[in-house]
């Protein structure tokens, strides 16, 4: 069989944890649209108990267990789940700080653009957004000691770049795009949503004041 | 015919005429599906009995068959045509008559109403290709726009349902056209049959394409706000949660993960490792290139901090009184605590006993960042002790659960 180097890299990405979806990895993700390859590279990754699978909106691909049961797949599925778990708070405030200032009443898609410079100047505007970024960046997954809202900003926005959920447009780096990786983590919180029973909130619930 | 056959016609034309309300209703509000419920036992039983319903198999709902189908087509075909858009079906109506007017008018050789009428005629139906046109095409702006004027989520739902009813009673309006009934009105002339028969055809079929589109992008558009309702009722739903209950952290051991879902079955990485060949003189080189970026080591011997100069301002300006932010006030007490007198602190249970409002990662992570950011005086009086689980990977990474302070002259 000839060598295909999108194959490869594709490949070593599943490997190697990433998300795979047509924003950050398009000639990836367009092999992977493919069932032949899909089947190829789940023979490939069988014999270490690895499939690859799909968010539910089909926007991204993972490697996943074929026996979640396994021991070592068991309390790897735990330590991410902890992962998540850690980081849920301060990405659930920053979907709803992006749509505080966007002015959109659903919260970010992959795919979507997020423009720094926009968010800094409607931040800087509106004193409440400006308290919701202090107070984002006070502590857990966006912890940082920056002073002013630009500087805390462009930290945050630098944090879910290294975080996979972000990518870059153009060399500027004031411009972004949501990756497929938003997708993962809306099933995951479906699915805790589920698991843990959660109340649907009531009607009218100002999510403007709940966070405060 | 025998009296027997025609008993058996009779009978199922007294079926059909006695069921007129259910089976219009399932004909036109449901696409032919009558379903297998005791309300429907009656009508099913009539109509299963001259074989004007089928289905699959027990599961399945009746289905009115073809034959019947056809019949209820042709006789509902006004009805269908008026419901789905007035203004179209009115125009219809309208030319219909003249289309009447006109045969009379050729029959009893009227010729003055007969030019009248082949001058009328044609510039109303252009009309109404035109209109047939525009109602298909108007579809588009929405499509384009996908309700983007609607701020409101639950709104812009309701519209686009609103409009794909709209494009689908105007998809049936164009469907209601038959080409047995145009060859009928042409009644063999020219100038009818063209337009009848090629003209409004030729628009039909034109606009059926433009609104089958329509549709399409309608029904996906549909499907993408519902989602995004989810969606924007899910982040609510968290939100709620973690302004109601801080500190919500939920878990999955209770999970059988035989069968684990896939949302969260995400497996771990693998490790790439790569070794270097000392004897290799480009793997050396590498290697020195690797060394020069590391980090270094702190040294004893580095320059002390400059002394700070206080400065001096007569014009004092109005001073701003701020709070001491807790946390940062809880680890000052902790340095005097350890520096001050003597004592060794676990940072996790401080956190607890002084009841802080901070999640323990950033409680561990300012302990370390101000610990590390005092005055290297004072920084050597007090000894850090990271504990926690090193990383089954990458073993020189730990993932820490505590800090213990300790006096540097205790360790």
């Amino acid at each position: 069989m000839s060598n295909n180097p999108t194959f490869e890299t594709a490949y070593a990405l599943l490997l190697n944890g990433e998300i795979i979806c047509e924003h950050r990895f398009p000639q990836e993700f367009n092999l992977l649209r493919m069932e032949d390859q899909i089947q190829r590279m789940n023979v490939m990754l069988s014999p270490l108990n690895r499939r690859i699978r799909t968010t539910q909106d089909n926007a991204s691909y993972l490697m996943a267990y074929i026996d979640p049961g396994a021991s070592n797949a068991r309390a790897t599925i735990k330590g991410q789940f902890s992962r998540v778990i850690n980081q849920l708070e301060p990405l659930v405030k920053w979907l709803r700080l992006v749509m505080d200032v966007s002015g959109s009443e659903r919260p970010i898609v992959p795919g979507e653009v997020v423009s720094e410079s926009k968010m800094q100047t409607h931040i800087e505007q509106v004193p409440a957004l400006e308290a919701k970024l202090e107070s984002l960046v006070k502590n857990g997954l966006f912890s940082s000691r920056q002073s002013d809202s630009k500087g805390r900003l462009s930290f945050v926005m630098g944090k879910l770049v290294d975080e996979g959920y972000l990518t870059r447009i153009g060399s500027a780096g004031s411009q972004y795009r949501a990756t497929g990786k938003w997708s993962w983590l809306y099933d995951t919180m479906g699915f805790i949503s589920v698991h843990e029973d959660l109340p649907e909130p009531e009607k009218g619930d100002g999510q403007m004041e709940i966070l405060e | 015919m025998s009296r027997g056959k025609t008993g058996s016609a009779k009978s199922a034309l007294k079926a059909l005429g006695s069921n007129a309300d259910e089976i219009l209703k399932a004909f036109l509000q449901d696409n032919g599906r009558i379903e297998d419920i005791p309300e429907n036992d009656t009508l099913i039983h009539a109509l299963s009995k001259h074989r004007m319903v089928w289905r699959l198999d027990d599961a399945d709902s009746y289905q009115i068959r073809n034959v019947v189908t056809r019949l209820l087509d042709h006789i509902t075909e006004s009805h269908r045509r008026h419901s789905a858009h007035e203004h179209i079906a009115g125009q219809w109506v309208y030319l219909q008559d003249r289309f009447e007017a006109y045969r009379i008018a050729v029959t009893n050789g009227l010729v003055e109403d007969r030019r009248n009428l082949e001058d009328e005629i044609p510039e109303r139906i252009l009309e109404l290709i035109e209109d047939i046109r525009q109602a298909a095409t108007g579809f588009n702006q929405y499509v384009t726009s996908e309700f983007a004027y609607i701020n409101n989520l639950e709104l812009r739902i309701r519209e686009n349902d609103r409009v794909l009813k709209r494009a689908h009673d105007l998809n049936v309006l164009y469907e209601s056209f038959s080409i047995t009934e145009m060859a009928q009105l042409s009644i063999g002339e020219p100038f009818l049959e063209k337009l009848l028969q090629k003209h409004l055809p030729d628009a039909l079929e034109k606009s059926r394409k433009d609104l089958g589109h329509a549709l399409f992008q309608l029904r996906k558009l549909l499907s993408r706000l519902q989602e995004e309702k989810k969606m924007a009722k899910l982040l609510a739903t968290f939100e709620a949660v973690y302004a109601n209950n801080p500190g919500f952290t939920p878990d999955i051991e209770d999970i059988d993960f035989a069968r684990c879902p896939d949302s969260i079955n995400v497996s771990e990485p693998f490790a790439v490792g790569g070794y270097a060949d000392v004897l290799d003189p480009d793997a050396e080189s590498d290697l020195t290139d690797l060394l020069s970026g590391l980090r270094k080591e702190r040294s004893d011997d580095q320059a002390p901090d400059a002394p700070r100069v206080p400065i001096d301002m007569s014009q004092e300006p109005e001073r701003e009184v701020m709070e001491p932010d807790p946390i940062q006030k809880a680890i000052g007490d902790l340095i005097v605590m350890v520096t001050e007198e003597g004592m060794s602190i676990a940072a996790k249970h401080s956190r607890n006993v002084m009841e802080l409002d901070i999640d323990l990662p950033s409680w561990l992570q300012m302990i370390s960042t101000d610990i590390s950011a005092l005055p290297e005086d004072l920084r050597q009086e007090i000894t850090m002790e990271y504990r926690g689980v090193n990383d089954p990977r990458y073993p020189d990474n730990m993932y820490v659960n505590d800090i213990i302070l300790r006096p540097a002259h205790a360790s």
